[in-house]
Formats: C-alpha cells, sequence, structure tokens
C-alpha cells in the first residue's frame, strides 16, 4: 500500500480593494467554470495535479468589508499544493494573467512575478475547523486511474455475461486492463493511503473524541439560558436572492455550496464552538471515513471554518445531486450533526444543548442555510461526472482485483 | 390519536376541493381547461356565483350532492398574483410554485432540458398559464356542459384547447382497454401514500401501513406533517407546515384562520395543496421496439420491458408468481432484493418510490421514514385526442411542498444520473437521456442486475417526452371566497 495520503482542506480569505468587488464578480462570471469537461479551464485547475475540488466567490461583510474567498481541495500540504502552483505560473503565460488580473482586485497585492500571487495566497490561507473528506486516503490520480479501471472492466464485461463463466469474465478483465496503457500498473496503488484508522488512531481519537462529548455536556448546561433566549431569524428565502445563487448550480450533476453565518461572540459559546468542532473532528475520523456522513453519501469535500477573527463560521461543500436534496437529505438523516455544527449561529432555529431541535426543523433550518450563501460563480473539479458514491466502488473494485479477482467480491462493485 | 386525525379531516371535508381527496373515478372523462384572467373584477363574480351555487365540488360531496359533476379550480403564481395583487406574499409560497415551473435553473434540476425541453412544450413555457378548471363527467358532453360558463362572459379566456383525460381509453395498437394502465400497457396508480387516520388506512394490512401511510400534512395544508416525530397521534400542539399567507386585512369576512407563521396575517394555504400538471407523451412503437431489441435468450420483450418499469405488466411485484393474482399489489420494500436482482435499481418503479431501499430492520424503517417524506398523491389519467386515440399520460399530483415531494421525486431520484451508485444513467422511463452537451458522457444505460453479472442496455432514448406542465395552488373552499370577495 502506498504512503498514507493525507488532503488539505482549505480557503484564501483576501480583503477586495474598495469598489472593486463588482468588477471582480463580472469578471469571475465571464470566467465561470462549471465544473464539466466542456468549460474553459482558464485559470489552468486542470494543471494542479494535486488539485481535487476548488471554487472562487466573494461576499460581502457588514463588519469586514468586501472578501474574496479561494476554496481549494488537495492532496497533501498547502505548501506542495503552493509549489506546484507557483510553477504552473511560472511555465504557463496565459493562466499567470488570469491569476493576476483577480490579485489585481485584492487589497495587498502588488502585482508582479508568480511568486508573489503565491506569498500572498500563502499568507491568508485559512485552515478549517472541521474538514471533511468523502475519499478518504485517494489521491486526485488515484481516482482517475480507478475510473480508468472501471471503464476497462465495463466495457469488457459489455451487455452481460453471454454465456461467460465467471472465471471466464475475470480472466478477461484482468488481461484487458494489463493490455490497456492506461491500467496496466492497475495493481500498484499510486495514491490510495487507505482510509481504516489504526488502534492508535482509534485510541487517541476516541479518549479525545469522550473528552470534548464530556466537555459539550457541561458548556451545553452553561448556554442553555442563552441559547433559549437566542432569537430565530424564521425568515422565508430570499427568492431573489437565491434566483443569483441557482444560475450557477445543476450545470453538472455535482454542485457547490459556500455559506457565510455570523457567530454568537460571548466567551462560554466561544469554548462551546470550538469544543463542538474538535468533537465533529473525532466522529469524522473515527465514524465517517468512508464516504458516507452521517447517512449521507453525497459528499466529496466539505469543510466549516470560524474566519474573521472567530466572527464567522464559513462552510464550504462539493456535493453530489441538487441543493435541495442535500439540504433535504440533511435535516432529514443528519439533524443532530447539523445542529452541533451550526448551533452557534446567529438566527438558528432554536436548539436545545446545541444539539436538539434546530435543524430538525427541516425548512426553517434550510431556509436560513439559504439565506447565508453566496453565489459561486467560478467552481472547479478534477473529476466531474463521478459520485463520491462510484469513487469508493471504484477503489474497491481496483482492490479486489489487484489481489487476483478470485472471489466474486469485485462483481459487486460494477 | 389517530381517529382525532380522522375527526380534524372530516370537520375540514367542507372546507376542501374534493380533488385532494378524491379521484373522481366514477367519472370516465376528466377535462382540464388551463385559462388565463383577462377581466379581474368579472372572473371574481364567476367564481362567486360559482361558490355561491355550490358548483366547486369539495370534499364532502359524496354526503351533499353525489350525483354532481365535479369541478373543481386551482392557480398558478401568476393567477394568484392577479387575483390578491398586494396580498400576494411570493416568498410565503414554495419556491418552485412562486417562480413557476419553467425556468433554466428549474429545467437543469428537474431534467426539463433536450426533448423535454420548453421548446418542445404544447403549453406552459412562458409560465403564462393563470389556472385551471378540472371538470368531469360520463362523456365529453358532460364535462362540456360543466365548463359551459366559459362560452360567456367569465372574465378568463381558455389557453390551449381543452385537455381530455379518459379513465378507460382503448389501446390503438392492441385494441384493448387501457383502464388502470398506461399506454406501453403496464397497470399504472398503484402506488399511492394514504393518509395516516382514514377510514381507508385504517383497514391497510400493517405492511401496507408501514410502508405507505403518510401524516395529512404531507399532501394538504393545515395538518401536521412528517416533521412530527409521532406519525400516529396528532394532539393539536404539533408545528404545521409552511403555508401560504396574505396580510389579514384582506380578509374582510374573517373566514381564514390566523397564520401561525406571520404575525397580522391569514392562513391562505389552510386545506389546500399543490398541484402538479405535466403532460406526458408516450411512445409505444418505439418502448416495445427497444424492449424487443434488446432482449436476450433468457429475456424476451416483456421480461426486458418489466425490467425497465420495475413492475410486471399486471401491475404485480417483479419476481411475483406469473398470473399470480397477488391482491396486494403494493406490499414489498426491496429488503429482499438489495442488490436490484429482482427490480433492477435503476428501473423507474424503484426509483420513483425506492421504500427502504434494500435496507430491512431498523435500518429499513428510517429509511422508508425518509423516503415518505417524498411522497405524492398522484392523480393521473391517459389523454386522449378528439378521436379519442391515447396519447400519453396527463400526470397530476398533490403535495404540500414542490420542492420536497414532487421536485425531489423528479430529480434525486428518477433523473440523478448517481441514484442508488449508478452512474450515466436516469429513469429508462420518464428520464431525460438527450441533454445538451457538457462534455460529460451519454445517460443511454440501463443496468440490469443478474447472477454472474450485470446485463446493460444501451442506447436507450425518451420514451417518453414532457408536451407541458405548470405548478397550481389549489385552494380551500374559505381561500375561494376570500378571493371571490377582494
Amino acid at each position: 500500500m502506498a504512503r498514507k495520503l493525507k488532503h488539505s482542506l482549505f480557503t484564501v480569505i483576501a480583503q477586495i480593494d474598495p469598489g472593486r468587488r463588482e468588477p471582480l464578480v463580472t469578471m469571475l462570471e465571464a470566467k465561470s467554470y462549471l465544473g464539466t469537461p466542456q468549460s474553459n479551464d482558464v485559470f489552468a485547475f486542470g494543471d494542479l495535479e494535486q488539485l481535487h475540488y476548488a471554487s472562487m466567490f466573494t461576499y460581502d461583510d457588514p463588519e469586514d468589508g468586501e472578501l474574496f474567498v479561494l476554496e481549494l481541495n488537495v492532496d497533501h500540504t498547502p505548501e506542495k499544493f503552493f509549489d506546484d502552483f507557483e510553477a504552473l505560473l511560472d511555465q504557463n503565460n496565459e493562466a499567470l494573467e488570469q491569476w493576476v488580473s483577480v490579485c489585481d482586485h485584492l487589497h495587498g497585492y502588488f502585482g508582479g512575478a508568480p511568486s508573489n500571487i503565491r506569498r500572498f495566497f500563502e499568507g491568508r490561507v485559512q485552515k478549517p475547523s472541521t474538514p471533511y473528506v468523502g475519499a478518504v486516503g485517494l489521491s486526485r490520480d488515484q481516482i482517475r486511474l480507478d475510473q480508468k479501471v472501471f471503464e476497462v472492466v465495463d466495457q469488457t464485461l459489455g451487455g452481460g455475461a453471454n454465456g461467460r463463466t465467471f472465471d471466464q469474465l475475470t480472466q478477461d478483465v484482468l488481461t484487458n486492463l494489463k493490455n490497456d496503457p492506461a491500467t496496466a500498473a492497475f495493481a500498484d496503488p499510486i495514491g490510495d493511503g487507505g482510509h481504516k484508522l489504526g488502534v492508535l488512531g482509534w485510541i487517541g481519537n476516541g479518549v479525545a473524541g469522550v473528552a470534548s462529548l464530556l466537555g459539550h455536556a457541561i458548556l451545553g448546561v452553561i448556554n442553555l439560558y442563552n441559547e433559549r433566549k437566542a432569537p430565530e431569524h424564521n425568515l422565508r428565502q430570499n427568492f431573489a436572492q437565491v434566483r443569483e445563487q441557482t444560475a450557477f448550480e445543476d450545470h453538472s450533476p455535482t454542485n457547490h455550496m459556500a455559506s457565510i453565518v455570523f457567530l454568537h461572540k460571548d466567551a462560554a459559546r466561544n469554548l462551546a464552538k470550538r469544543n463542538v468542532y474538535s468533537l465533529l473532528n473525532r466522529a469524522i475520523r473515527l465514524f465517517f471515513n468512508n464516504g458516507v456522513l452521517g447517512g449521507i453519501e453525497t459528499i466529496h469535500f466539505a469543510h466549516w471554518a470560524i474566519v474573521n477573527q472567530g466572527r464567522r463560521l464559513l462552510f464550504v461543500s462539493n456535493y453530489d445531486g441538487t441543493w435541495d436534496s442535500y439540504l433535504d437529505d440533511f435535516t432529514l438523516k443528519a439533524n443532530e450533526g447539523l445542529t452541533l455544527a451550526w448551533a452557534h449561529g446567529v438566527g438558528f432555529p432554536r436548539s436545545l444543548l446545541m444539539v436538539g431541535g434546530g435543524a430538525a426543523y427541516g425548512p426553517e433550518f434550510i431556509d436560513w442555510a439559504r439565506r447565508s450563501m453566496t453565489p459561486c460563480p467560478v467552481w472547479y473539479s478534477a473529476y466531474p461526472g463521478l459520485s463520491i458514491k462510484r469513487i469508493i466502488e471504484n477503489r474497491d473494485l481496483r482492490r479486489e482485483l489487484a489481489s487476483g479477482g478470485s472471489n466474486k467480491d469485485w462483481l459487486k462493485h460494477v | 390519536m389517530s381517529d382525532q386525525i380522522s375527526k380534524a379531516l372530516d370537520a375540514a371535508r367542507p372546507s376542501m376541493q374534493g380533488f385532494l381527496l378524491y379521484p373522481y373515478k366514477e367519472h370516465q372523462i376528466a377535462g382540464y381547461q388551463l385559462f388565463s384572467i383577462e377581466d379581474i373584477a368579472v372572473f371574481r363574480d364567476t367564481l362567486k356565483t360559482q361558490l355561491d351555487n355550490d358548483e366547486i365540488t369539495s370534499a364532502n360531496w359524496k354526503s351533499d350532492n353525489p350525483s354532481a359533476r365535479p369541478l373543481n379550480v386551482a392557480f398558478t403564481a401568476s393567477g394568484l398574483k392577479k387575483l390578491l395583487g398586494d396580498a400576494f406574499i411570493e416568498e410565503s409560497y414554495d419556491r418552485p410554485f412562486a417562480e413557476g415551473m419553467a425556468t433554466n435553473a428549474r429545467a437543469r434540476k428537474l431534467g426539463d432540458l433536450g426533448p423535454n425541453g420548453h421548446a418542445n412544450w404544447n403549453w406552459g413555457a412562458d409560465n403564462e398559464i393563470d389556472g385551471v378548471y378540472l371538470a368531469f363527467g360520463a362523456d365529453r358532453a358532460e364535462v362540456n356542459a360543466r365548463l359551459g360558463f366559459l362560452s360567456g362572459a367569465s372574465g378568463i379566456s381558455p389557453l390551449a384547447p381543452l385537455i381530455v383525460g379518459d379513465r378507460e381509453p382503448t389501446s390503438p395498437q392492441t385494441g384493448q382497454s387501457l383502464e388502470g394502465k398506461d399506454i406501453f400497457g403496464f397497470a399504472d396508480g398503484i402506488s399511492q401514500p394514504i393518509i395516516i387516520g382514514t377510514k381507508k388506512y385504517a383497514k391497510l394490512s400493517p405492511t401496507e401501513k408501514r410502508l405507505h401511510g403518510v401524516p395529512a400534512g404531507e399532501l394538504i395544508l393545515g395538518f401536521p406533517d412528517g416533521t412530527d416525530r409521532d406519525w400516529e397521534n396528532f394532539d393539536g400542539t404539533e408545528r404545521l407546515p409552511r403555508s401560504p399567507y396574505i396580510p389579514r386585512e384582506f380578509d374582510q369576512l374573517g373566514l381564514l384562520k390566523r397564520s401561525t407563521e406571520a404575525e397580522a396575517s391569514a392562513d391562505f394555504g389552510r386545506f389546500g395543496s399543490y398541484l402538479v400538471l405535466r403532460q406526458i407523451e408516450q411512445d409505444y412503437q418505439g418502448f416495445w421496439d427497444f424492449a424487443a431489441a434488446n432482449g436476450t435468450d433468457g429475456r424476451d420483450k416483456i421480461a426486458t420491458a418489466e425490467k425497465m418499469v420495475g413492475r410486471q405488466m399486471d401491475g404485480n411485484p417483479l419476481g411475483a408468481a406469473p398470473g399470480e393474482n397477488n391482491e396486494d399489489k403494493n406490499g414489498f420494500d426491496f429488503s429482499d432484493d438489495v442488490n436490484g436482482r429482482v427490480c433492477p435499481l435503476g428501473s423507474h418503479v424503484r426509483r420513483a418510490n425506492p421504500r427502504s431501499g434494500g435496507a430491512s430492520g431498523k435500518k429499513g424503517d428510517q429509511k422508508l421514514r425518509v423516503t415518505n417524506r417524498h411522497r405524492i398523491t398522484r392523480r393521473a389519467r391517459l389523454y386522449v385526442d378528439d378521436n379519442n386515440k391515447p396519447g400519453g399520460l396527463f400526470f397530476a399530483c398533490l403535495n404540500s411542498s414542490i420542492t420536497r415531494q414532487f421536485e425531489f421525486i423528479q430529480s434525486t431520484w428518477c433523473n440523478d444520473q448517481f441514484f442508488a451508485g449508478l452512474q450515466r444513467e436516469v429513469d429508462p422511463i420518464i428520464g431525460t437521456i438527450n441533454r445538451p452537451p457538457t462534455g460529460l458522457a451519454s445517460l443511454d444505460r440501463f443496468t440490469i442486475p443478474a447472477e454472474t453479472c450485470r446485463d446493460l442496455l444501451s442506447g436507450l432514448t425518451e420514451f417518453t417526452k414532457l408536451k407541458g406542465g405548470a405548478y397550481f395552488f389549489i385552494p380551500s373552499m374559505p381561500a375561494l371566497s376570500v378571493l371571490a370577495a377582494m
């Protein structure tokens, strides 16, 4: 097995120069890249071999002014990503021009070489409080290779078994995989770090998780009065705002969501916030490391980040299906988790001990979430048309075949 | 207790339009007259006369006047905007209703693209419709008589010719009656949600109750919906689902209840529901030619077609003994067919209602409960031309949230190319296969899980095509009175 591969999920958040948000948005919209192969990848996202998903959007914060956000979901570390990014800009003048034209709208950017853009971005990296990865341990190239394996298998099976026995099918598949240069090395994982937690991981995360859970119970009681008194927004969606957002949705079967909410700021809440994201982190590592988050099987990459000096919660997500079904799934299957993650948001539907109520009131939560969103004009997927469920199936298919495919299990994955 | 629901429903009957509870199967012919409102004042008079003379059929019609020919009316957002004026509070409605069915963003979501795109619709593409009258009778003459008021000064003018629905037309291809069937010859309309607490629900087997019982508020506004944890009991303290409201001063006669959501507002939606209409043309020849060309030694054209639909032609579940007269054709949940070897994962029936999704036990119950937050009451009929030749399905459904129910089924189940872990395929009966190019792979596949390995059909095309559609609200009788009196 390849070396354990880690993903990094983060954003770059930069102040927009006064009066420059509108031209920046207009420019981004004109370069809109909506995650389909036919879109025009002017930013050369596709040349960054560590990059899975990326997005660019802006929002107007009443206290912090107009902000630009670049979201990146990559293999390895941000540092390694920026090495590649800088190298790309060194070689690709057209892409450099595009990135310069974005940075020209941003406060504190003084122009110049690729290394300046790199420094500008790297200095503004915001790491999430809670990252979630669907395909734990899989690199971008592994995911693409696994899909090629699936395609070769699919072609080999053709319309069906057509009288071939299981052994013949396995033989045909293995031969075709070896004969196809794209899949010849299918048995040697290039970036499958495995998704299972080791014993030490279980112990470490388990102990930390129990501590966070206890912390949550204590802080829940301390916060109870404020929690029950906090005003709910209880507002319906703003249709004009939603229309701006849906213009960038459903162009591909995978979609993107960006949301920013105001956070309550008192001291007890601040403690509870930090504690709850630690709790969610442990739960994700222990239980939600194989493509399913609390019953939801559609999330590729998502993260919650406390930004703007602890005053805002940024949530970005790359998910399969439509926004309405995503949120519906969330409120019907995982409302306790949602309430844990968002109960400190101003205007959140009334919760109890930061885990009950809240998101369980589906429509109220859904409308609150819609109001917190900002349109996302630029969005990139390294493997459009591939669901997270298929990615996991493909991984298992390749693993079964790599071990000889002698039991029938590989057929379960096609 | 559930008889409290039953009492509450009975008490609400005179206030509900009959179509909410009845498909009016006693009447062979239905007429769907789409209209635009030309003169608001004159139309208010028309509506008032109809209400005063009890011509709009309530859900109490069986006791009131069982022999009358039913007439119901529903409005689009554009119609309600005209009638309510300043009292139309857009955001109080479900967003798809307020925006209309034919928007670009919605077309992408629903798959109303390519052959199903607005450009090919006969009606609804410009969101130009204000409302629809639904009239029922033994024949066309009775339906026309019921709609006779349209020839006078009614304040509305018909948009598109009358669409005629027939409960039992004759198939031009087979010469047989299509009663209870679609054009392809498959039994249709079998699976319906049943409101918990009704007499019909009380008669169901425990299995059917588990599979098909839904709280009244899922289908009719003004009752608790499935948000409530306890679906069987109802004590009046539950949160009610969101319902359209108007400022209270517009309810001059005080006919409406106070809105539980917005201050100084009256609940306009109570005892109403959202109505979805879609005209779906069916290509009999194309469908059967494809099935015939894609059989195998062990699977003839009927078996292939049944795999695509997900039921036997006579409505029996796949896997039931052929010809077996199952009284209960709907008592299955796929828990014994996790991999879809009996009923393919991507078949129409499995996509349109995945039930427990193959899970069993407690997990199955949980999944079933989530699935049942997405049910719709179906009221479809086959539509026929002037020579009584059936052309396809006039799909009609009722739900209290178009977003969570109709649109969810259409986008997340039927037209989702990732459904149940599948890839590059959509519903083989109602999915949109030929979409505008995006560079993504074609969706013309259908997977049939089988013993050794899956069979794969390819080269599918649309065997049904959308010819029109719109979202309506079917108001309560008191809400109609408010519209007439403003």
